[in-house]
Protein backbone atom coordinates (compact mmCIF):
# COMPACT_ATOMS: atom_id res chain seq x y z
CA UNK A 1 0.00 0.00 0.00
CA UNK A 2 1.18 3.58 -1.05
CA UNK A 3 -0.12 4.89 2.52
CA UNK A 4 0.72 5.03 5.81
CA UNK A 5 -1.06 6.24 9.16
CA UNK A 6 0.60 9.35 9.10
CA UNK A 7 -1.06 10.30 5.20
CA UNK A 8 -4.46 9.15 6.46
CA UNK A 9 -3.94 11.64 9.65
CA UNK A 10 -2.83 14.46 7.66
CA UNK A 11 -5.39 13.70 4.80
CA UNK A 12 -8.40 13.40 7.73
CA UNK A 13 -7.18 16.63 9.21
CA UNK A 14 -7.13 18.59 5.88
CA UNK A 15 -10.87 17.57 5.04
CA UNK A 16 -12.44 17.25 8.25
CA UNK A 17 -13.66 20.76 9.12
CA UNK A 18 -15.43 20.90 5.13
CA UNK A 19 -16.47 17.29 5.11
CA UNK A 20 -17.84 17.73 8.67
CA UNK A 21 -19.37 20.64 7.36
CA UNK A 22 -21.08 18.94 4.63
CA UNK A 23 -22.56 15.90 6.36
CA UNK A 24 -24.20 18.48 8.77
CA UNK A 25 -25.47 20.53 6.14
CA UNK A 26 -27.17 17.50 4.35
CA UNK A 27 -28.28 15.40 7.38
CA UNK A 28 -29.43 18.43 9.85
CA UNK A 29 -28.94 15.92 12.40
CA UNK A 30 -26.17 16.62 14.67
CA UNK A 31 -25.65 12.71 15.65
CA UNK A 32 -26.81 11.66 12.27
CA UNK A 33 -23.78 13.55 10.50
CA UNK A 34 -21.30 12.51 13.29
CA UNK A 35 -22.24 8.39 12.83
CA UNK A 36 -21.84 9.60 8.92
CA UNK A 37 -18.47 10.95 9.52
CA UNK A 38 -16.74 7.60 11.05
CA UNK A 39 -18.49 5.64 8.99
CA UNK A 40 -16.98 7.69 5.79
CA UNK A 41 -13.30 8.36 7.70
CA UNK A 42 -13.64 4.03 8.64
CA UNK A 43 -14.22 2.90 5.57
CA UNK A 44 -11.60 5.72 3.88
CA UNK A 45 -8.92 4.15 6.55
CA UNK A 46 -9.53 0.63 5.41
CA UNK A 47 -9.17 1.59 1.62
CA UNK A 48 -5.70 3.17 2.29
CA UNK A 49 -4.40 0.08 3.65
CA UNK A 50 -6.17 -2.20 0.84
CA UNK A 51 -5.28 0.49 -2.43
CA UNK A 52 -1.79 0.04 -4.38
CA UNK A 53 -2.88 3.17 -6.12
CA UNK A 54 -2.18 6.99 -5.50
CA UNK A 55 -4.86 9.07 -5.01
CA UNK A 56 -4.52 12.27 -6.64
CA UNK A 57 -7.32 13.94 -5.25
CA UNK A 58 -8.48 12.32 -1.64
CA UNK A 59 -10.87 15.17 -0.32
CA UNK A 60 -12.73 14.38 -3.69
CA UNK A 61 -13.03 10.77 -3.11
CA UNK A 62 -14.03 11.19 0.59
CA UNK A 63 -16.88 13.63 -0.45
CA UNK A 64 -17.68 10.66 -2.99
CA UNK A 65 -17.62 8.44 -0.16
CA UNK A 66 -19.74 10.57 1.71
CA UNK A 67 -22.63 10.92 -1.02
CA UNK A 68 -22.98 7.12 -1.26
CA UNK A 69 -23.34 7.21 2.89
CA UNK A 70 -25.93 10.20 2.47
CA UNK A 71 -27.82 7.73 -0.10
CA UNK A 72 -27.94 4.86 1.94
CA UNK A 73 -28.86 7.35 4.62
CA UNK A 74 -31.88 9.09 2.89
CA UNK A 75 -32.66 5.86 1.65
CA UNK A 76 -33.51 4.88 5.34
CA UNK A 77 -34.97 7.98 6.37
CA UNK A 78 -38.36 9.08 6.52
CA UNK A 79 -38.67 11.91 4.51
CA UNK A 80 -41.64 13.20 5.72
CA UNK A 81 -40.01 13.96 9.08
CA UNK A 82 -37.03 15.58 7.52
CA UNK A 83 -39.49 18.29 6.53
CA UNK A 84 -39.47 20.02 9.90
CA UNK A 85 -42.54 21.98 10.59
CA UNK A 86 -42.62 25.49 12.80
CA UNK A 87 -44.10 23.67 16.08
CA UNK A 88 -43.45 26.20 18.82
CA UNK A 89 -44.80 30.06 18.57
CA UNK A 90 -42.72 32.27 16.84
CA UNK A 91 -41.03 34.48 19.33
CA UNK A 92 -41.27 38.02 17.26
CA UNK A 93 -39.71 39.66 19.75
CA UNK A 94 -36.65 37.60 20.07
CA UNK A 95 -33.05 40.24 19.84
CA UNK A 96 -30.91 39.37 17.09
CA UNK A 97 -27.73 38.99 19.03
CA UNK A 98 -28.52 36.53 22.37
CA UNK A 99 -27.49 37.58 25.41
CA UNK A 100 -23.93 36.52 25.34
CA UNK A 101 -23.25 36.64 29.52
CA UNK A 102 -25.23 33.98 31.20
CA UNK A 103 -23.63 33.54 34.35
CA UNK A 104 -25.56 30.78 34.79
CA UNK A 105 -23.52 28.59 32.23
CA UNK A 106 -20.30 29.70 34.32
CA UNK A 107 -21.33 27.56 37.11
CA UNK A 108 -20.86 24.25 34.97
CA UNK A 109 -17.95 23.02 33.30
CA UNK A 110 -17.63 22.65 29.59
CA UNK A 111 -18.68 18.62 30.07
CA UNK A 112 -21.90 19.50 31.79
CA UNK A 113 -23.25 21.71 29.58
CA UNK A 114 -22.52 19.47 26.94
CA UNK A 115 -24.47 16.42 28.99
CA UNK A 116 -27.69 19.37 28.95
CA UNK A 117 -27.27 19.98 25.11
CA UNK A 118 -27.56 16.16 24.31
CA UNK A 119 -30.30 15.88 25.72
CA UNK A 120 -32.37 18.71 23.82
CA UNK A 121 -34.62 17.35 21.16
CA UNK A 122 -34.16 17.56 17.43
CA UNK A 123 -34.09 19.87 15.69
CA UNK A 124 -33.21 22.44 18.37
CA UNK A 125 -29.64 20.51 19.11
CA UNK A 126 -28.68 20.21 16.09
CA UNK A 127 -29.40 24.22 15.55
CA UNK A 128 -27.85 24.99 18.48
CA UNK A 129 -25.06 23.30 16.93
CA UNK A 130 -24.89 24.67 13.83
CA UNK A 131 -25.39 28.24 15.46
CA UNK A 132 -22.21 27.72 17.71
CA UNK A 133 -20.05 25.02 15.99
CA UNK A 134 -20.40 26.12 12.41
CA UNK A 135 -21.04 29.46 12.64
CA UNK A 136 -24.23 29.59 10.84
CA UNK A 137 -25.95 32.55 11.02
CA UNK A 138 -29.94 32.60 11.37
CA UNK A 139 -30.37 33.50 7.79
CA UNK A 140 -28.02 30.57 7.22
CA UNK A 141 -29.81 28.08 9.48
CA UNK A 142 -33.37 29.11 8.26
CA UNK A 143 -32.62 28.11 4.69
CA UNK A 144 -31.12 24.87 5.84
CA UNK A 145 -33.88 23.78 8.09
CA UNK A 146 -36.55 24.93 6.07
CA UNK A 147 -37.79 27.03 9.06
CA UNK A 148 -38.87 30.80 8.95
CA UNK A 149 -35.86 33.12 10.86
CA UNK A 150 -37.55 34.04 13.88
CA UNK A 151 -38.42 30.43 14.52
CA UNK A 152 -34.67 29.73 14.03
CA UNK A 153 -33.87 32.71 16.69
CA UNK A 154 -36.84 31.47 18.83
CA UNK A 155 -35.75 27.61 19.34
CA UNK A 156 -32.02 28.54 19.83
CA UNK A 157 -33.31 30.93 22.51
CA UNK A 158 -35.39 28.54 24.02
CA UNK A 159 -32.67 26.02 23.96
CA UNK A 160 -30.58 28.34 25.71
CA UNK A 161 -33.36 29.45 28.47
CA UNK A 162 -34.03 25.16 28.55
CA UNK A 163 -30.43 24.80 29.57
CA UNK A 164 -30.72 27.81 31.87
CA UNK A 165 -33.27 26.51 33.88
CA UNK A 166 -32.22 22.67 34.06
CA UNK A 167 -28.71 24.46 35.67
CA UNK A 168 -30.91 26.08 38.27
CA UNK B 1 -22.54 31.97 26.58
CA UNK B 2 -19.14 31.79 25.98
CA UNK B 3 -18.89 28.72 28.18
CA UNK B 4 -21.75 27.89 25.96
CA UNK B 5 -20.12 27.80 22.42
CA UNK B 6 -16.76 26.53 23.96
CA UNK B 7 -19.00 23.44 25.59
CA UNK B 8 -20.20 23.13 21.78
CA UNK B 9 -16.99 23.60 19.70
CA UNK B 10 -14.92 20.83 22.24
CA UNK B 11 -17.91 18.42 22.40
CA UNK B 12 -19.76 18.63 18.92
CA UNK B 13 -17.75 16.92 15.61
CA UNK B 14 -14.85 16.86 17.68
CA UNK B 15 -11.84 16.43 15.38
CA UNK B 16 -9.44 14.78 17.52
CA UNK B 17 -12.32 12.43 19.58
CA UNK B 18 -13.61 10.91 16.27
CA UNK B 19 -10.04 10.29 15.02
CA UNK B 20 -9.21 8.19 18.35
CA UNK B 21 -12.87 6.41 18.08
CA UNK B 22 -11.96 5.82 14.56
CA UNK B 23 -8.38 4.37 15.32
CA UNK B 24 -10.00 2.41 18.53
CA UNK B 25 -12.09 0.70 16.38
CA UNK B 26 -9.18 0.24 13.64
CA UNK B 27 -7.32 -1.60 16.19
CA UNK B 28 -10.34 -3.81 17.62
CA UNK B 29 -11.14 -4.75 14.29
CA UNK B 30 -6.96 -5.48 13.83
CA UNK B 31 -6.39 -3.42 10.88
CA UNK B 32 -3.84 -0.71 12.86
CA UNK B 33 -1.18 -3.50 12.99
CA UNK B 34 -1.16 -3.53 9.15
CA UNK B 35 -0.08 0.00 9.10
CA UNK B 36 2.79 -0.94 11.25
CA UNK B 37 4.10 -3.84 8.21
CA UNK B 38 4.76 -1.34 5.83
CA UNK B 39 7.35 0.12 5.01
CA UNK B 40 7.72 4.32 5.05
CA UNK B 41 6.56 5.73 1.67
CA UNK B 42 8.91 8.20 -0.10
CA UNK B 43 8.11 11.37 1.45
CA UNK B 44 7.63 12.94 -1.81
CA UNK B 45 4.18 11.65 -1.57
CA UNK B 46 3.67 13.52 1.76
CA UNK B 47 5.04 16.70 0.55
CA UNK B 48 2.72 16.79 -2.19
CA UNK B 49 -0.26 15.39 -0.31
CA UNK B 50 -1.06 19.11 0.56
CA UNK B 51 -0.64 20.50 -3.05
CA UNK B 52 -2.71 18.04 -4.58
CA UNK B 53 -5.80 17.99 -1.89
CA UNK B 54 -5.75 21.87 -2.34
CA UNK B 55 -5.41 21.39 -6.58
CA UNK B 56 -8.24 18.97 -6.53
CA UNK B 57 -10.53 20.43 -4.27
CA UNK B 58 -12.98 21.71 -6.69
CA UNK B 59 -13.75 18.54 -7.70
CA UNK B 60 -15.08 17.46 -4.99
CA UNK B 61 -18.60 18.89 -4.09
CA UNK B 62 -19.40 17.51 -8.23
CA UNK B 63 -20.44 14.58 -7.08
CA UNK B 64 -22.37 15.76 -3.97
CA UNK B 65 -26.37 15.92 -5.30
CA UNK B 66 -26.18 12.78 -7.09
CA UNK B 67 -26.53 9.75 -5.56
CA UNK B 68 -27.14 7.61 -8.28
CA UNK B 69 -23.17 8.20 -9.90
CA UNK B 70 -20.78 5.59 -9.34
CA UNK B 71 -17.67 6.98 -7.95
CA UNK B 72 -15.85 9.10 -10.79
CA UNK B 73 -12.57 8.60 -12.25
CA UNK B 74 -10.92 11.13 -9.90
CA UNK B 75 -7.34 10.68 -10.50
CA UNK B 76 -8.14 12.27 -13.96
CA UNK B 77 -10.39 15.78 -13.31
CA UNK B 78 -8.52 18.42 -13.85
CA UNK B 79 -11.34 20.79 -13.51
CA UNK B 80 -14.76 21.96 -13.13
CA UNK B 81 -17.17 23.44 -15.99
CA UNK B 82 -20.74 23.79 -14.90
CA UNK B 83 -23.73 24.09 -17.33
CA UNK B 84 -26.64 25.63 -16.54
CA UNK B 85 -29.77 25.80 -19.09
CA UNK B 86 -32.58 24.71 -16.53
CA UNK B 87 -31.14 21.43 -16.30
CA UNK B 88 -27.84 21.88 -14.31
CA UNK B 89 -24.82 19.86 -14.85
CA UNK B 90 -21.32 20.01 -13.46
CA UNK B 91 -18.52 18.53 -15.63
CA UNK B 92 -15.32 17.09 -14.46
CA UNK B 93 -12.69 17.52 -16.88
CA UNK B 94 -9.33 15.88 -17.25
CA UNK B 95 -5.79 17.47 -18.95
CA UNK B 96 -6.91 16.20 -22.44
CA UNK B 97 -10.03 18.48 -21.98
CA UNK B 98 -11.67 15.64 -21.92
CA UNK B 99 -14.96 15.07 -19.75
CA UNK B 100 -14.49 12.30 -17.05
CA UNK B 101 -17.63 12.75 -15.28
CA UNK B 102 -20.68 14.10 -15.17
CA UNK B 103 -23.31 14.98 -12.58
CA UNK B 104 -26.25 16.93 -12.37
CA UNK B 105 -26.70 19.25 -10.48
CA UNK B 106 -30.79 19.55 -9.81
CA UNK B 107 -34.12 17.42 -10.47
CA UNK B 108 -34.49 18.30 -14.05
CA UNK B 109 -31.47 17.20 -14.58
CA UNK B 110 -31.73 13.70 -13.12
CA UNK B 111 -34.04 12.80 -15.89
CA UNK B 112 -31.65 13.46 -19.02
CA UNK B 113 -29.34 10.51 -19.89
CA UNK B 114 -25.63 11.83 -20.00
CA UNK B 115 -23.72 9.12 -20.75
CA UNK B 116 -23.16 9.59 -24.19
CA UNK B 117 -21.55 12.51 -22.79
CA UNK B 118 -18.58 10.75 -20.93
CA UNK B 119 -15.01 11.03 -22.91
CA UNK B 120 -16.22 14.02 -25.30
CA UNK B 121 -14.11 17.09 -25.44
CA UNK B 122 -15.99 19.76 -23.13
CA UNK B 123 -16.96 21.93 -25.92
CA UNK B 124 -18.88 18.94 -27.85
CA UNK B 125 -20.26 17.92 -24.57
CA UNK B 126 -21.84 21.07 -23.61
CA UNK B 127 -22.88 21.33 -27.42
CA UNK B 128 -24.56 17.80 -26.84
CA UNK B 129 -25.84 18.99 -23.34
CA UNK B 130 -28.08 21.64 -25.28
CA UNK B 131 -28.79 18.52 -27.40
CA UNK B 132 -30.13 16.29 -25.00
CA UNK B 133 -31.63 19.13 -23.09
CA UNK B 134 -33.66 20.12 -26.12
CA UNK B 135 -34.68 16.78 -26.94
CA UNK B 136 -36.00 15.84 -23.22
CA UNK B 137 -38.59 19.17 -24.06
CA UNK B 138 -37.12 21.20 -21.27
CA UNK B 139 -35.90 23.68 -24.32
CA UNK B 140 -36.97 24.44 -27.62
CA UNK B 141 -33.78 25.08 -30.29
CA UNK B 142 -36.18 25.80 -33.09
CA UNK B 143 -38.77 27.99 -31.57
CA UNK B 144 -38.84 31.56 -31.94
CA UNK B 145 -37.96 32.10 -28.08
CA UNK B 146 -34.57 32.66 -27.21
CA UNK B 147 -32.79 30.12 -24.99
CA UNK B 148 -29.87 31.18 -22.49
CA UNK B 149 -27.00 28.71 -21.40
CA UNK B 150 -24.54 29.80 -19.01
CA UNK B 151 -21.41 28.03 -18.97
CA UNK B 152 -18.97 28.40 -15.55
CA UNK B 153 -15.49 27.52 -14.97
CA UNK B 154 -14.42 26.71 -11.73
CA UNK B 155 -10.82 28.27 -11.42
CA UNK B 156 -8.52 26.60 -9.72
CA UNK B 157 -5.48 27.88 -7.42
CA UNK B 158 -1.88 27.69 -9.43
CA UNK B 159 -1.04 25.47 -12.13
CA UNK B 160 -4.61 25.54 -13.53
CA UNK B 161 -4.77 28.94 -15.49
CA UNK B 162 -3.26 27.58 -18.37
CA UNK B 163 -6.02 24.70 -18.23
CA UNK B 164 -8.63 27.00 -17.94
CA UNK B 165 -7.82 29.17 -21.10
CA UNK B 166 -7.41 25.87 -23.11
CA UNK B 167 -11.24 25.11 -21.83
CA UNK B 168 -12.16 28.34 -22.87
CA UNK B 169 -10.47 28.13 -26.34
CA UNK B 170 -11.82 24.68 -27.11
CA UNK B 171 -15.44 25.78 -25.80
CA UNK B 172 -14.70 28.59 -28.59
CA UNK B 173 -13.60 26.06 -31.63
CA UNK B 174 -17.38 24.78 -31.04
CA UNK B 175 -19.35 27.39 -30.41
CA UNK B 176 -18.14 28.50 -34.37
CA UNK B 177 -19.29 24.98 -35.22
CA UNK B 178 -21.74 23.38 -33.08
CA UNK B 179 -25.24 23.35 -34.07
CA UNK B 180 -27.14 23.49 -30.54
CA UNK B 181 -24.93 25.84 -29.29
CA UNK B 182 -25.05 28.17 -32.51
CA UNK B 183 -29.26 27.65 -31.60
CA UNK B 184 -28.42 29.07 -28.06
CA UNK B 185 -27.22 32.59 -26.37
CA UNK B 186 -24.04 30.96 -24.25
CA UNK B 187 -22.91 33.19 -21.18
CA UNK B 188 -19.16 32.57 -20.20
CA UNK B 189 -18.59 33.12 -16.44
CA UNK B 190 -15.84 32.31 -13.88
CA UNK B 191 -16.17 31.56 -10.60
CA UNK B 192 -14.07 30.66 -7.63
CA UNK B 193 -13.53 27.60 -5.51
CA UNK B 194 -14.87 29.52 -2.64
CA UNK B 195 -18.16 30.54 -4.87
CA UNK B 196 -18.07 27.02 -6.33
CA UNK B 197 -18.56 25.30 -2.79
CA UNK B 198 -20.71 28.00 -1.26
CA UNK B 199 -22.98 27.39 -4.26
CA UNK B 200 -23.09 23.15 -3.42
CA UNK B 201 -23.76 24.48 0.36
CA UNK B 202 -26.86 26.20 -0.85
CA UNK B 203 -27.72 23.94 -3.64
CA UNK B 204 -27.54 26.73 -6.20
CA UNK B 205 -26.40 25.83 -9.46
CA UNK B 206 -22.75 27.75 -9.60
CA UNK B 207 -23.35 29.89 -12.36
CA UNK B 208 -26.38 31.43 -10.62
CA UNK B 209 -24.89 31.60 -7.73
CA UNK B 210 -22.00 33.55 -9.57
CA UNK B 211 -25.01 35.80 -10.80
CA UNK B 212 -26.30 36.23 -7.37
CA UNK B 213 -27.02 39.59 -7.23
CA UNK B 214 -28.68 39.73 -10.28
CA UNK B 215 -30.99 36.51 -9.79
CA UNK B 216 -31.43 36.21 -6.25
CA UNK B 217 -35.35 37.32 -5.35
CA UNK B 218 -36.75 38.62 -2.18
CA UNK B 219 -37.66 35.22 -0.47
CA UNK B 220 -34.57 33.53 -1.14
CA UNK B 221 -35.17 31.99 -4.25
CA UNK B 222 -33.02 31.99 -7.93
CA UNK B 223 -34.50 33.25 -11.28
CA UNK B 224 -33.43 30.74 -13.60
CA UNK B 225 -30.92 31.82 -16.39
CA UNK B 226 -34.18 31.39 -18.79
CA UNK B 227 -35.99 33.89 -16.46
CA UNK B 228 -33.35 36.51 -15.73
CA UNK B 229 -31.67 36.91 -19.51
CA UNK B 230 -35.54 37.12 -21.09
CA UNK B 231 -35.73 40.28 -19.53
CA UNK B 232 -34.81 43.19 -21.45
CA UNK B 233 -31.58 44.80 -20.36
CA UNK B 234 -30.22 41.74 -18.33
CA UNK B 235 -28.11 40.36 -20.71
CA UNK B 236 -26.35 43.80 -21.94
CA UNK B 237 -25.53 44.75 -17.94
CA UNK B 238 -24.07 41.56 -18.35
CA UNK B 239 -21.53 42.53 -20.74
CA UNK B 240 -18.66 43.24 -18.59
CA UNK B 241 -18.32 40.29 -16.43
CA UNK B 242 -19.40 37.43 -18.68
CA UNK B 243 -18.39 36.73 -22.10
CA UNK B 244 -22.01 36.37 -24.20
CA UNK B 245 -22.17 34.32 -27.26
CA UNK B 246 -25.57 35.10 -29.15
CA UNK B 247 -26.95 32.50 -31.49
CA UNK B 248 -26.08 31.65 -35.46
CA UNK B 249 -27.57 34.46 -37.63
CA UNK B 250 -28.49 31.35 -40.16
CA UNK B 251 -30.11 29.45 -37.15
CA UNK B 252 -32.11 32.43 -36.05
CA UNK B 253 -32.77 32.98 -40.33
CA UNK B 254 -33.96 29.28 -40.28
CA UNK B 255 -35.78 29.47 -36.71
CA UNK B 256 -37.91 32.41 -38.28
CA UNK B 257 -38.43 30.90 -41.69
CA UNK B 258 -39.70 27.87 -40.05
CA UNK B 259 -42.01 30.26 -37.62
CA UNK B 260 -43.64 31.96 -41.04
CA UNK B 261 -43.68 28.11 -42.73
CA UNK B 262 -45.92 27.41 -39.82
CA UNK B 263 -47.98 30.82 -39.94
CA UNK B 264 -48.61 30.12 -44.12
CA UNK B 265 -50.09 26.62 -43.11
CA UNK B 266 -52.68 28.22 -40.82
CA UNK B 267 -53.42 30.31 -44.17
CA UNK B 268 -51.79 33.43 -43.33
CA UNK B 269 -50.19 36.50 -45.21
CA UNK B 270 -46.28 36.22 -44.81
CA UNK B 271 -45.09 38.01 -48.08
CA UNK B 272 -44.16 41.13 -46.42
CA UNK B 273 -42.42 39.61 -43.55
CA UNK B 274 -40.34 37.07 -45.84
CA UNK B 275 -39.35 40.43 -47.83
CA UNK B 276 -37.91 41.74 -44.61
CA UNK B 277 -36.24 38.58 -43.58
CA UNK B 278 -34.62 37.89 -46.92
CA UNK B 279 -32.69 41.82 -46.14
CA UNK B 280 -32.22 41.78 -42.86
CA UNK B 281 -28.83 41.58 -40.82
CA UNK B 282 -28.68 40.23 -37.11
CA UNK B 283 -30.13 42.86 -35.69
CA UNK B 284 -32.89 43.09 -37.68
CA UNK B 285 -33.27 39.10 -37.58
CA UNK B 286 -33.64 39.99 -34.04
CA UNK B 287 -36.32 42.41 -34.32
CA UNK B 288 -38.40 40.84 -36.29
CA UNK B 289 -37.69 37.69 -33.88
CA UNK B 290 -39.07 39.68 -31.13
CA UNK B 291 -41.81 41.34 -33.25
CA UNK B 292 -43.01 37.30 -34.26
CA UNK B 293 -42.69 36.21 -30.62
CA UNK B 294 -45.30 39.70 -29.56
CA UNK B 295 -47.39 39.03 -31.99
CA UNK B 296 -47.56 35.71 -31.34
CA UNK B 297 -48.63 36.56 -27.82
CA UNK B 298 -51.55 39.21 -28.60
CA UNK B 299 -52.94 36.22 -31.23
CA UNK B 300 -52.50 33.90 -28.04
CA UNK B 301 -54.22 36.57 -25.83
CA UNK B 302 -57.14 36.86 -28.35
CA UNK B 303 -57.71 33.46 -28.91
CA UNK B 304 -57.98 32.76 -25.83
CA UNK B 305 -60.34 35.72 -24.96
CA UNK B 306 -62.70 34.25 -27.89
CA UNK B 307 -62.56 31.01 -26.70
CA UNK B 308 -63.70 32.02 -23.32
CA UNK B 309 -66.73 33.63 -25.03
CA UNK B 310 -67.37 30.89 -27.43
CA UNK B 311 -67.37 32.42 -30.17
CA UNK B 312 -65.18 31.21 -33.14
CA UNK B 313 -61.48 33.29 -33.85
CA UNK B 314 -62.92 33.97 -37.89
CA UNK B 315 -60.11 36.34 -39.68
CA UNK B 316 -58.97 38.53 -37.38
CA UNK B 317 -56.40 40.83 -38.20
CA UNK B 318 -53.34 40.96 -35.66
CA UNK B 319 -52.08 44.21 -35.20
CA UNK B 320 -48.68 44.26 -35.78
CA UNK B 321 -46.46 45.65 -32.29
CA UNK B 322 -44.20 48.82 -33.03
CA UNK B 323 -40.49 48.09 -32.36
CA UNK B 324 -41.22 50.07 -28.89
CA UNK B 325 -43.99 47.60 -27.88
CA UNK B 326 -41.87 44.82 -27.91
CA UNK B 327 -41.14 43.45 -25.04
CA UNK B 328 -39.75 40.34 -24.75
CA UNK B 329 -40.38 39.65 -21.15
CA UNK B 330 -43.78 39.29 -22.24
CA UNK B 331 -43.42 35.82 -23.40
CA UNK B 332 -45.58 32.93 -22.74
CA UNK B 333 -44.46 29.87 -24.74
CA UNK B 334 -43.79 31.28 -28.05
CA UNK B 335 -43.02 28.23 -29.83
CA UNK B 336 -43.88 27.94 -33.49
CA UNK B 337 -44.80 31.60 -33.00
CA UNK B 338 -47.90 32.36 -35.25
CA UNK B 339 -48.09 35.96 -35.61
CA UNK B 340 -47.52 38.59 -38.81
CA UNK B 341 -47.48 41.79 -39.97
CA UNK B 342 -50.32 44.08 -40.02
CA UNK B 343 -51.95 42.45 -42.72
CA UNK B 344 -51.83 38.96 -41.66
CA UNK B 345 -54.77 37.47 -40.36
CA UNK B 346 -55.80 34.20 -38.64
CA UNK B 347 -58.40 32.30 -39.83
CA UNK B 348 -59.18 30.14 -36.66
CA UNK B 349 -57.98 30.01 -33.62
CA UNK B 350 -55.45 26.78 -32.93
CA UNK B 351 -55.83 25.14 -29.91
CA UNK B 352 -54.32 22.31 -30.46
CA UNK B 353 -51.18 24.17 -31.16
CA UNK B 354 -51.52 26.25 -27.72
CA UNK B 355 -52.11 22.92 -25.95
CA UNK B 356 -48.40 21.89 -27.00
CA UNK B 357 -47.01 25.03 -26.05
CA UNK B 358 -46.87 23.80 -22.31
CA UNK B 359 -43.24 22.54 -21.92
CA UNK B 360 -41.01 24.63 -21.88
CA UNK B 361 -39.51 25.94 -18.63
Amino acid sequence: MPYTLDDFETIYHATYPRLSRYAFSKTRVYSDAEDLLQDVYYAFYQHLQKTDETLKNPQAYLFTMMDHALAHYYEKLDHSASTLKEDSPIFETIPDELDMELSVLQKLSLDEIWTLIESLKEPDRSLLIGRFRFDYRYTELSELFNLPETTVKSKVYAAIEWIKQHIK
Amino acid sequence: MRHLKDSIQQHAFNEDHLLKSIKAQASLDGLSSQWAKQPKENTMKKKYLGWILGMMVIAVGIWTLNPKVEAPIITQTLAIVTVDINPSFALSVDESHLVVSIVAQNEDALTIDTSSILGLPVGQAINDLVQLTSDAGFIDLLDLEDDFVVVTQVMEDGTSVEMMDQIHLNLEQHLQTDTALQSVQVIQLKASQVEFFEAQEKDVPVGLYVLNGNVAQADGSYLSAKEFFSKAGNLEALQSQAAVHTQSETLLRTRIEMALTELEAQGMLTTELRTRLEVANLSELQALQTELMTTYQAQLNSNQSENAQGTPSENKPIETPSPSENKPEDSGSPQRSSGGSTETTTPQANQSEQAGQGNKN
